[in-house]
């Protein structure tokens, strides 16, 4: 199955939760389920967070301003959803230790899907950077997210977020021309 | 001549798909998972299917009004036997996807025992007396569930409540452990005599406090702003 299309338009939603929250499934289940799992990188768990952000989704629909569209109102619950549950885990593996903040998502996959990453051209130096750079990356070339997005997406500043786009280009440049890549 | 961005963009999109994404789609299994759980909530909200399927269709008629004075009626004669009150205490299926174990990693710290806990009574039952509690909710934010942890419930050794406020969120956690060393970074703050360590502000909206007393560690994570975490901070009683 292809990406899901990256359309949105608040007008397209009912402004009632039953059927608002079909066309929300429909258009952008798959990218909140993949953005689950880029942040965790368990499939099971990917697909609890994103069933659960559906959940919340419907219960405060009535209460969503259309300050964001509604991709970037999803995608902003899942990345939440996705710390929250960093957080709690983090706190059951080590609990003061902050350099533990985030973990790789190579930590969790499998050997296979490894190896596939091995062979790619750009995903396995993305997945080398740290990780505020592997997550700006996602957001603006998977998600299409322009940096307000990301901004709004993340909850922070758009200025913070502009600086760190354009170090993680700049890196990922670097190491995409060792290569050769576009060239 | 290409347009570098585009090429990025193009090939990095198509590794993810082929490569941590294949097959990894929001299916129709996912989303009737969805509306089973929503229904749940919705009966559980509105009663019975029956009355929600009337409410639903707006059938505010005196019809209805009717039969539910002659289901008050029938049900308070129901109530007499004694089929009722067979509380069940709630374990992990109750509690949202978020606190279940993920996957088959049996190394999974989060793989252990949980439960929901419903008031302070059952809180200070499950984790001892001594344990403070949050007593300030900061703004629209509501409490979402409080989740108790460890081998049994007689010997939960760490509870966690969410907080929640459209698409923001954040934990209050509470778990028995020694002082485990000062965070690395991290700013002292007064909690009511007590030391705390708090992230320093980074233009990042996301705020940890971390606090000990009494072998028990008490820590705010999530999107609150400093002030408003030293405020839940020094609210604990």
């Amino acid at each position: 199955m292809g990406r899901p299309s990256h359309k949105d338009n608040n007008l397209n939603f009912s402004k009632d939760p039953s059927a608002a929250i079909e066309d929300m499934m429909n258009q952008y289940g798959t990218l909140v389920l993949r953005t689950a799992y880029f942040y965790l990188g368990d499939r099971h768990l990917a697909e609890d967070i994103s069933q659960e952000v559906f959940i919340l989704a419907y219960r405060n629909w009535t209460k969503f301003r259309g300050d964001s569209i509604v991709k970037t109102w999803l995608i902003k619950i899942t990345i939440n959803r996705c710390r929250d549950h960093l957080r709690l885990k983090r706190s059951a593996e080590i609990p003061s230790d902050t350099l533990f903040i985030n973990e790789p998502i190579t930590r969790n996959l499998e050997e296979e899907v490894i190896k596939r990453m091995n062979r790619t051209e750009i995903l396995k130096h993305v997945l080398t950077l740290p990780l505020h750079y592997q997550e700006v990356l996602y957001l603006f070339y998977y998600l299409d997210f322009n940096t307000l997005e990301i901004a709004k997406a993340t909850g922070d500043p758009e200025g913070t977020i502009r600086g760190r786009l354009h170090r993680a280009r700049k890196l990922l440049g670097g190491l995409l021309e060792k290569e050769g890549f576009n060239k | 001549m290409t347009d570098p961005k585009k090429d990025i963009k193009k090939v990095f999109s198509e590794e993810l798909d082929q490569t941590l994404f294949e097959s990894l789609d929001f299916q129709s299994r996912l989303q009737d998972e969805v509306r089973k759980k929503l229904t749940a909530d919705y009966q559980k909200e509105s009663g019975p299917t029956w009355l929600a399927f009337f409410r639903k269709r707006r059938v505010y008629s005196t019809m209805l009004v009717a039969a539910a004075v002659c289901l008050v009626f029938f049900s308070s004669w129901l109530l007499r036997g004694d089929n009722l009150n067979q509380a069940q205490p709630k374990t992990t299926s109750d509690n949202p996807t978020l606190f279940r174990s993920g996957g088959n990693d049996s190394n999974d710290p989060l793989v252990r025992q949980s439960w929901v806990l419903d008031s302070e009574n059952e809180v200070r039952q499950a984790f001892g007396t001594d344990v403070l509690l949050p007593t300030y909710t900061p703004g629209q934010f509501k409490l979402d569930g409080i989740y108790g942890y460890g081998s049994s419930k007689e010997q939960t050794n760490k509870l966690v409540f969410t907080y929640s406020h459209e698409d923001q969120s954040y934990l209050v956690i509470i778990e028995r452990n020694k002082f485990d060393g000062i965070p690395h970074g991290f700013e002292d703050v007064d909690i009511n005599g007590t030391k705390g360590y708090l992230n320093p502000e980074d233009g990042n909206t996301d705020t940890e406090l971390h606090w000990y007393l009494n072998d028990v560690h008490y820590w705010i994570a999530g999107h609150v702003s400093t002030e408003e975490a030293v405020k839940i901070a020094k609210s604990f009683k």
